[in-house]
């Protein structure tokens, strides 16, 4: 297992070569596994606080950034979003645009931090009711990976503020 | 009177029954969940101060040299224990908000317990934590910015009763202490970071 980088930077699992399409690197940091059962029993509580959620995968190996710009592969700090998005060139969708599977949405907390992001998984329209329902594919944290409403998510995750789309 | 950070009265605190009892939700299942669900060390500690059994046992250690020794020995005890090396140590939680909270009411008890937080294998946050602590540099992990986490730590962890105590000369001349009156983004007004002056 590697400790420090060649900077002598502390890793706890190793950092992966992992850089943006203009090639800076992205920091990043492999966390250790969760037992299966604690992963199970995550979630569980997360279930029972989230009833509509659905589990796609339960590992700890990777964060919400890791899930969504280094193929489930590592962590990846919320901080490095910004940097991310501006060097593959992705642009946010204004307010009258249409988001559509694989966009990206960004949460942010009372602070206006950024504290979340996922991918759009399906939006559905119920064109009698005229509702738009936005379904959202992310990782919470350490607990696990899940299909929710974009706007069902622990509370510490924030709120849905941004969508941005690498789209052409 | 004087007051500590979140505004804790010096000499009224929780009692010991109170404080031990927080200190085993802290060491739950449901608290471990709870905070995990945040990708950064910053989000971890934001929440951990949002959190009622925290504040709790923050203001015993703040009055309290009782607590302040059972939360050491705890420290100790958990970051000894044997660990299943496939996986995550499963107190990374708990030592890290114990450590946490010790740095912010106790420096000089901060500086062991970041010793021995840091020797525990398998650690995340707390590995962390505890290498802001006693590294001479701000240590960037890779999932977290450097300067962000010394400022958000800083702002936690010095009351001002203690301002010239210094954990770690390096450390702390990266941490600029900030008060109410400064500067600072209204919106960003968790008590988390408001410091009595």
């Amino acid at each position: 297992m590697t400790l420090y980088d060649t900077q002598g930077n502390y890793l706890v699992g190793g950092q992966l070569l992992l850089a943006t399409r203009r090639g800076r690197q992205i920091p990043n940091d492999r966390r250790p596994e969760q037992p299966p059962e604690r992963m199970r029993a995550a979630q569980d509580i997360v279930s029972a606080a989230h009833p509509t959620v659905r589990a796609r995968s339960l590992t700890a190996a990777y964060n919400c950034m890791g899930m969504v710009f280094a193929s489930r592969r590592t962590w990846i700090d919320t901080d490095e979003l910004g940097m991310i998005l501006e060097d593959d060139e992705y642009r946010r969708l204004s307010s009258n645009e249409e988001v559509v599977l694989g966009d990206i949405v960004v949460y942010k907390d009372v602070t206006g931090a950024v504290s979340h992001v996922g991918v759009v998984a399906r939006v559905s329209i119920d064109f009698v009711a005229g509702t738009k329902e936005t379904t959202v594919l992310s990782q919470w944290g350490r607990d696990g990976e899940y299909f929710h409403r974009v706007d069902d998510v622990n509370s510490r995750l924030g709120s849905p503020s941004e969508y941005w789309t690498d789209r052409r | 009177m004087s007051t500590h950070v979140w505004g804790v009265p010096q000499n009224i605190g929780p009692t010991a029954g109170e404080w031990k009892r927080v200190l085993s939700e802290i060491a739950s299942l449901e608290f471990d969940v709870g905070l995990n669900v945040v990708s950064s060390l910053r989000a971890f500690l934001r929440g951990a101060a949002n959190e009622k059994s925290v504040r709790t046992l923050y203001s015993a250690l703040v009055t309290s040299g009782e607590a302040r020794e059972e939360v050491l020995g705890r420290i100790s005890d958990l970051s000894r224990l044997e660990v299943d090396r496939r996986y995550e140590n499963p107190h990374d939680t708990a030592l890290a908000v114990l450590l946490w909270l010790t740095v912010m009411a106790s420096p000089d008890f901060g500086t062991i317990a970041a010793d021995l937080a840091d020797r525990a294998p398998q650690c995340w946050y707390a590995k962390k934590l505890a290498r802001i602590v006693l590294a001479p540099n701000p240590i960037e992990s890779g999932d977290m910015g450097r300067a962000a986490i010394a400022s958000e730590f800083s702002l936690t962890s010095r009351p001002p009763s203690e301002r010239t105590v210094t954990l770690n000369p390096a450390f702390y001349s990266r941490c600029r202490f900030r008060t109410r009156s400064e500067a600072w983004p209204t919106n960003a007004g968790s008590a988390l970071l408001e410091v009595a002056t």
